[in-house]
């Protein structure tokens, strides 16, 4: 038997955005015209239903990424080589060399992001401490804080150096701006190559020593793993590749937190209940990838004569998957824009769906939860600044809402405040041994605590 | 210890492939091995711990957390 909304105690209620985002207005207001439509402004398909975007997303012999549809023509395809570092960047390559790369790198990154759990709680917790009183959330935390774990699951050296954070941050914002830019030639695609070799220059003495070390480091593994694809695999493939790392994980990851912490600060009863049965704290996750995620739309370019449904595409037609409006599409969700921490999580588009689903979900999943752990243990509540400017959603290059301008209220007697019981979980069932509080003392930690497609 | 895999939010990306050979593959039209085995929801026989690493690490990577573990 399903309890309605209104029969739930209020503690249960799902949890409505204070404020929702305009675009989503847009996406309501297409919905009934019909799952795919032709933009004529932007001279685009907009696809806004699950199964389309699904269809569209998981079948690459009739869609590719728009940067690979100019392949065919040389000095396009050097201006995006540059950009992308090289030609065989995970976004570039197709096919079973791209399948068995995507694979071996999501295992790689995954295994680090489990032998980084402790790590990430403790760097947490670290940014948090900086954080008391009337703080702008994005700007002192989300600018930083992604790199930073971006360089911890990588195993760079300096993951404190936040000089060298910031300038990766810089290059990989002025990548991202480039990528999404059609326009090879104008100025924002010519700031996104000079950032990417100045990015390139940055990382490559460190990359050059890792990769030859037989300690299974992050960059050692993706010379391993390229090397059984590719017999001439070298520094500049591996290097492209920790590249795309921070490109896919600092911006996109800063959105999520963001959407994470405004969700929470307007909420004070969801900041109740998980703080009560943090068990719920992945269910929030995924419920606010689905219903604001930081990557709103993918772009994809007909590279076949085709029909999605029931039009007929083109070569060439360029389709804007809007995974946004798939996420919420009332036949597949109840109550679709709300938050509901008794939803039995079904598949969302967040992450993208096929062969270039974001590699990097297991790491934002582990930041999402690292902070909001870290968060609960370290405030007794956080809300808006009504003197400040409210939060408003940007959906530009990722979408989020910004800036989000706090009191944070430290639990009384200080910053600690153990807590029994909670544990890392897989799903909903819980793995015994991984508590936060050996996670935290393995950490040394006195405390408990954008996707990309590739 | 068991697996189960929620087999209608499964959408065969195959990353658990790389993570748990001994228990997923691929078959040859891309489609996830055990729904052979289920329709809805397929649940593992109990496991060796020795177990446990691989078919975690296939939980955390999949792209709709479709892998449950069951202790």
């Amino acid at each position: 038997m399903t309890i309605s909304d209104t029969e739930r105690p209020a503690a249960q209620c799902p949890i409505k955005l204070p404020t929702e985002p305009e675009i989503y207005e847009m996406y309501e207001e297409r919905r009934p015209e019909g799952p795919i439509l032709w933009d004529d402004g932007r001279g685009v398909w907009a696809v806004s239903s699950f199964e389309l975007c699904e269809e569209v997303e998981s079948d690459e012999t009739r869609f590719a990424r728009s940067d690979r549809f100019d392949v065919n023509d040389p000095a396009t395809y050097e201006l995006i080589k540059q950009m992308q570092g090289g030609a065989r960047s995970l976004q570039l390559i197709v096919g079973e060399p791209h399948f068995k790369l995507h694979g071996g790198m999501s295992l790689a990154l995954t295994r680090q992001v489990r032998a980084n759990s402790a790590a990430t709680k403790k760097l947490a917790d670290e940014y948090l401490a900086r954080l008391e009183g009337q703080v702008e959330f994005c700007s002192s935390f989300g600018e930083l804080f992604p790199t930073a774990i971006i360089t911890s699951v990588i195993g760079l050296p300096w993951v404190h150096d936040e000089e060298k954070l910031r300038l990766a941050r810089q290059y990989t914002t002025d990548i991202g701006y480039a990528a999404t830019n059609l326009d090879y030639t104008g100025e924002v695609y010519h700031r996104g190559i000079t950032a990417s070799a100045a990015l390139s220059a940055m990382l490559r003495p460190d990359i050059e020593a890792m990769m030859v070390r037989d300690d299974r480091n992050m960059v050692a593994e993706i010379f391993r793993m390229g090397r059984e694809l590719y017999d001439d695999w070298g520094l500049e493939d591996v290097l492209t590749q920790c590249r795309l790392l921070y490109f896919a994980g600092s911006n996109s990851s800063a959105h999520f937190l963001a959407n994470i912490v405004y969700v929470l600060a307007t909420n004070p009863q969801a900041w109740q209940r998980l703080d009560a049965d943090r068990s719920l704290i992945p269910t929030y996750l995924e419920e606010i990838l689905r219903v604001v995620p930081p990557v709103q739309a993918r772009p994809r370019v007909a590279v076949v004569d085709t029909e999605v449904g029931g039009q007929k595409i083109a070569t060439g037609d360029v389709l804007y998957l809007y995974n946004a409006a798939a996420n919420r599409e009332p036949e597949r969700f109840h109550n679709p824009a709300f938050l509901d921490l008794d939803r039995k999580p079904r598949r969302h588009l967040a992450f993208n769906a096929g062969a270039r689903a974001c590699p990097g979900a297991p790491t934002a999943r582990m930041e999402g939860r690292a902070v909001v752990e870290a968060l609960l243990d370290r405030f007794e509540r956080i809300e808006l600044d009504p003197t400040k400017p409210a939060p408003v959603f940007v959906s530009e290059l990722n979408a989020g809402y910004q800036p989000i301008h706090l009191i944070m209220t430290p639990r009384a007697g200080g910053d600690e405040r153990p807590h029994a019981g909670a544990a890392m979980t897989h799903g909903s069932t819980t793995t015994p041994g991984e508590t936060l509080a050996a996670a935290a003392a393995a950490a040394g930690c006195p405390f408990h605590q954008k996707g990309t497609e590739q | 210890m068991k697996f189960s895999v929620d087999l209608e939010k499964c959408q065969d990306h195959g990353q658990c492939v790389f993570a748990a050979p001994q228990f997923f593959a691929l078959d040859a039209n891309g489609k996830l091995n055990l729904r052979q085995e289920a329709e809805t929801e397929y649940l593992s026989a109990e496991l060796d711990e020795s177990e446990r690493d691989a078919v975690e690490e296939a939980a955390d990577m999949c792209p709709v957390q479709a892998i449950l573990i069951h202790d």
